[in-house]
């Protein structure tokens, strides 16, 4: 089982990352989520990282990608840096459904 | 109430004279008195009014779980007219504000010297500026995250239009223009503040359940009125179905943009310097224009194709977006180059509605779709932002229960963006959403903090409050154009003012 991201439904709101981190330690917060926003705003090519146990995947407009350790990201920038020091994706243990899956309004997170 | 959740409970008061920062503690009263945001920035305008003050604030709700919750408020004396407004900072300001540490700020004094305001992890620092001070918006966006290290920084900057204190000056939210028409640009000019910069990492308390009851309301919303709807298109099919305007949108659209936690994505990033289909990151460095202000994207509609690159140009240059398309389309301009040697000269010089004898309120640019007797009202009371639909957007004043006269309606949209400016909800969202009642917000309201006894009759107090107060305080100069007092206008406003006074 793991998180599916449907990128081109994605609106950018951002709330994936907040009830990420809320599964974690309960707060309002976007900095200890397993799941990360990104965005290159000029050229509006936005989505988002999920740190899983042994790889990354980045679901991009154009493709999706999974990155294993010691590969090298394409286009990475300074602030896609703190994905790696991440907890790793435990698809929200214990609970039904993930919180970032909940709290979509888009649908653009599932688990298959 | 001995504690609420959702806030620091941290006030920072920025000294632009002496060039030092304070904390002050947000005490539980400010909340219990006035519920923050707009209502309890207009206090602190008033503590400070002696000093000029530019006072950014959040509300209870901004940057929590509850829908649409991003909004922050900038509250200020308008250089336009002598009015208090409020200006609401959409997209991330007001989430990254929050999360800075800081629940509102106060900008006091004048700064001798360019500078910027950094706030970050709890930190404000004022730096000097002279770096960035004469570059255009995007310029100074771009310099900004580069000597930060940060590309999701948030900053609120201005143009040459706002170094240039003009009337015509609108703040900028990133590269994207924002719902400033009250020349909030000017008085950061006249403060000699080019930016503020915004990186929120901090963290909130939840109350116990205010996740569920969040996460349920979202449910309503997006199984109700809103139900498949996003973008410019729909937000422009559903107040003027103008045919030609959205064929174009619709050629142009690459995809829609939302606010934070906003389920109506109704920013729509339009592609004209490559295919709009064209979902990779390519060499294209500037391909586009996000469409924030459908106000001013209206207003340049004159230009077809070219509405966007106009609209870009104006965002560049720190100009108020409506005011400078209409003003373009007095001078005759009818082609992009002509329109861009008019900005370009409107952001040196300035330009004026009024001089112009074109429509305005009180100087300020007004709604340009659609003129009635309920939106011109609205208008006319000139506390609220001018750049948010005078009207329900994809629902009906039906779906909203409001009874079908001009001046309920009027009263209707004066009570629900007050609502929004005061909880930190966004104003646009909330035109769009009647699942989102005033009893479910006091349901939440009462969850976030132990405070049984909040109840409608105290949200409403405060609704009206902040209208009330912030017309009190202001001593609104000018006049309305004669075009916009249509029939029974000044008996409605008569009728409203009594509603609120």
């Amino acid at each position: 089982m793991e998180l599916k991201v449907d990128t081109l439904k994605c609106t950018g709101c951002k709330i994936c990352e907040f009830a990420c981190n809320y599964h974690y330690d309960g707060t309002t917060s976007p900095i200890g989520s397993s799941i990360m926003f990104y965005r290159e705003e000029k050229k509006n090519y936005y989505g988002v990282m999920v740190k899983r146990e042994k790889s990354l995947l980045l679901a991009r407009p154009d493709e999706t990608e999974i990155v294993k350790p010691g590969q090298q990201i394409k286009g990475a920038s300074a602030s896609s840096k703190p994905i790696l020091l991440r907890v790793a994706c435990n698809l929200c243990e214990g609970e039904e459904t993930p919180f970032c899956v909940r709290s979509c309004p888009q649908n653009v997170l599932s688990v298959e | 109430m001995d504690y609420i959740n959702n806030f620091n409970g941290t006030i920072l008061i920025v000294d632009l004279e002496s060039g030092e920062t304070t904390n002050e503690d947000l005490e539980i009263e400010m909340i219990e008195n006035s519920l923050g945001g707009a209502a309890l920035n207009l206090d602190l305008y008033q503590k400070y009014a002696d000093r000029d003050p530019v006072v950014l604030g959040t509300g209870l709700f901004t940057a929590t779980f509850v829908p649409a919750s991003c909004l922050g408020i900038a509250t200020f004396k308008s250089p336009l007219n002598q009015g208090i407004s409020h200006v609401p900072l959409t997209w991330q300001t007001g989430v990254e504000l929050k999360l800075t540490g800081f629940d509102f700020i106060i900008i006091v004094g004048k700064s001798e010297k360019p500078v910027r305001i950094w706030l970050h992890d709890g930190l404000a620092d004022i730096e000097d500026s002279s770096d960035v001070w004469g570059k255009d918006t995007w310029e100074t966006v771009d310099s900004l995250r580069q000597t930060y290290g940060d590309d999701l920084i948030q900053v609120l900057s201005i143009g040459k239009a706002g170094e240039n204190r003009l009337d015509v000056a609108q703040v900028s939210e990133n590269y994207w223009g924002s719902k400033d028409k009250t020349s909030l640009g000017a008085v950061f000019g006249e403060k000699n503040v080019k930016a503020i910069a915004l990186r929120g990492l901090g963290a909130l308390d939840v109350a116990e359940g205010f996740y569920d009851q969040c996460t349920q309301l979202m449910k309503d919303i997006t199984n109700g009125t809103l139900k498949g709807k996003r973008g410019l298109r729909e937000t422009i099919s559903s107040l003027s179905p103008e045919g030609q305007i959205i064929q174009l949108v619709d050629s142009t659209t690459h995809r829609n943009n939302a606010c934070y936690n906003c389920p109506y994505a109704c920013k729509t990033f339009v592609k004209y310097r490559e295919s709009a289909r064209t979902m990779a990151s390519t060499d294209v460095a500037e391909p586009g224009c996000l469409i924030t202000d459908l106000s001013g994207f209206m207003s340049f509609s004159f230009l077809g194709r070219d509405a966007a690159p106009a609209l870009e140009k104006c965002f560049k240059l720190g100009l108020e977006p409506t005011a400078a398309a209409k003003l373009a389309e007095a001078a005759r301009n009818k082609d992009l180059q002509s329109v861009t040697e008019t900005l370009e000269q409107l952001a040196q010089s300035g330009g004026s509605l009024k001089e112009s004898d074109l429509p305005h309120f009180y100087q300020v640019s007004p709604w340009p779709i659609f003129t009635s007797l309920e939106t011109s009202s609205v208008q006319a009371f000139g506390v609220f932002s001018n750049a948010v639909p005078p009207m329900p957007i994809v629902a009906s004043y039906q779906d909203f229960g409001v009874k079908d006269t001009a001046v309920d309606r009027a009263e209707w949209w004066i009570r629900r963006q007050s609502l929004s400016y005061i909880l930190g909800i966004c104003p646009i969202f909330s035109l769009t959403s009647p699942e989102v009642s005033e009893e479910k917000l006091v349901e939440l309201v009462k969850s976030s903090a132990d405070w049984d006894e909040f109840d409608l009759k105290k949200l409403q107090e405060v609704v009206g409050q902040l209208v009330s107060q912030s017309l009190k305080t202001s001593e609104r100069v000018g006049e309305i154009h004669l075009s916009l007092k249509v029939d029974g206008f000044d008996d409605a406003i008569n009728d409203l003012l009594s509603r609120f006074s």
